[in-house]
């Protein structure tokens, strides 16, 4: 499948946007790990161990666009009939490998998210017996990722669908705690699901720039969220 | 005050801490006990571990001459962080 790329005077945003969210998953990583450390609650573990890795997928995704737009920035310099000959190859190549971590780290990623936003995975019986699960779920995933390296639908689907999955698991989270913060997560990941729904059935630059759009609207909303929760602590700072 | 039926260790030292907190930083040990549920010997065992962490003092209120349990930074401190921990994995449903 043709890489689709995005107007030249997105490139900038773009790259922002992957840093902003770069950042923002180590912060969430950051946090679920210390807390990890603080409580020995392997939920929090979990939590941040989704969070790394899909860091590290969106670490690859940064590698990628600047290699990919510092290539074309030249050759645009160069005119049009140049860019046929020289972004083929080593695009391909960067573009491959760059693609093809992102994509496996994101999935398994998502998918321990998927797995700690489950209610059962509190029964330590459950979270002992699901340790093998793990290794074929991450097995399938890789193998997932490989055979669909350059097929982007399929990857912007299986993420759909964990985001699905996870704002259903989240809005549960909600319903019995009344939680607003839980609403504003789930929230989150809906804006994130129709952002990957919209990657995986419309196929032009302008469904990329709106789909991209959509990720910083959630990931804004998960910073206000993050930032909400230390809120709560500085009242009693004050006193 | 944790609202779950049974409430762990961490529990029962973050609602103390919360209690004295309330109280501006100082309160009597019967007050404390009645406020965080506990029976005197367990309030006895916490404190002491409380004590040895930093995270309370006991002092001597100069008005009536009784002993007084204070919250110090560290113990403040701790509280805070715990109680942000706890707001976190209330909302990812942890």
């Amino acid at each position: 499948m043709a890489l689709i790329l995005p107007p030249q005077w997105f490139f900038a945003p773009d790259l922002i946007i992957d840093v902003f969210s770069f950042l923002l998953l180590l912060a969430f990583t950051i946090i679920s790990l210390s807390y990890y450390k603080m409580s020995k609650n392997r939920s929090f573990f979990y939590l941040g161990i989704s969070f790394l890795l899909i860091c590290l997928g969106e670490f690859f995704e940064i590698f990628m666009n600047l290699k990919i737009y510092y290539d074309l920035t030249n050759i645009f310099h160069l005119g049009d009939v140049i860019i046929a000959s020289r972004v083929a190859q080593p695009l391909q190549i960067v573009n491959y490998l760059g693609g093809l971590f992102h994509k496996i780290f994101v999935l398994i990623g998502f998918y321990f998210l998927y797995y700690a936003s489950k209610k059962e995975n509190k029964d330590p019986k459950f979270e002992k017996s699901s340790r093998w699960n793990h290794l074929i779920i991450v097995y399938l995933l890789v193998v997932l990722a490989v055979l669909t390296a350059n097929v982007h639908q399929l990857f912007a689907l299986t993420i759909a669908l964990f985001s699905v999955i996870i704002f259903l698991n989240y809005n549960r989270v909600y319903r019995e705690t009344n939680s607003k913060k839980s609403l504003v997560l789930s929230i989150a990941f809906i804006i994130l699901f129709i952002g990957y729904m919209m990657q995986a059935f419309i196929n032009n630059p302008m469904t990329y720039i709106l789909a991209n759009l959509l990720q910083l609207v959630a990931f804004i909303i998960l910073l206000c969220l993050i930032i909400s929760i230390f809120y709560h602590g500085k009242q009693l700072k004050k006193n | 005050m944790a609202s779950n039926s049974k409430r762990t260790r961490v529990d029962i030292i973050m609602d103390m801490l919360r209690c004295i907190s309330e109280k501006n930083g100082q309160i009597k040990p019967t007050h404390l006990m009645y406020k965080s549920n506990l029976s005197h010997v367990q309030m006895r065992g916490y404190l002491d571990e409380m004590k040895s962490k930093g995270l309370v003092d006991e002092i001597i209120d100069k008005k009536d001459s009784k002993k007084q349990i204070t919250i110090t930074k560290k113990g403040r401190d701790f509280l805070i962080n715990m109680m942000r921990m706890k707001e976190f994995e209330k909302t990812f449903g942890l």
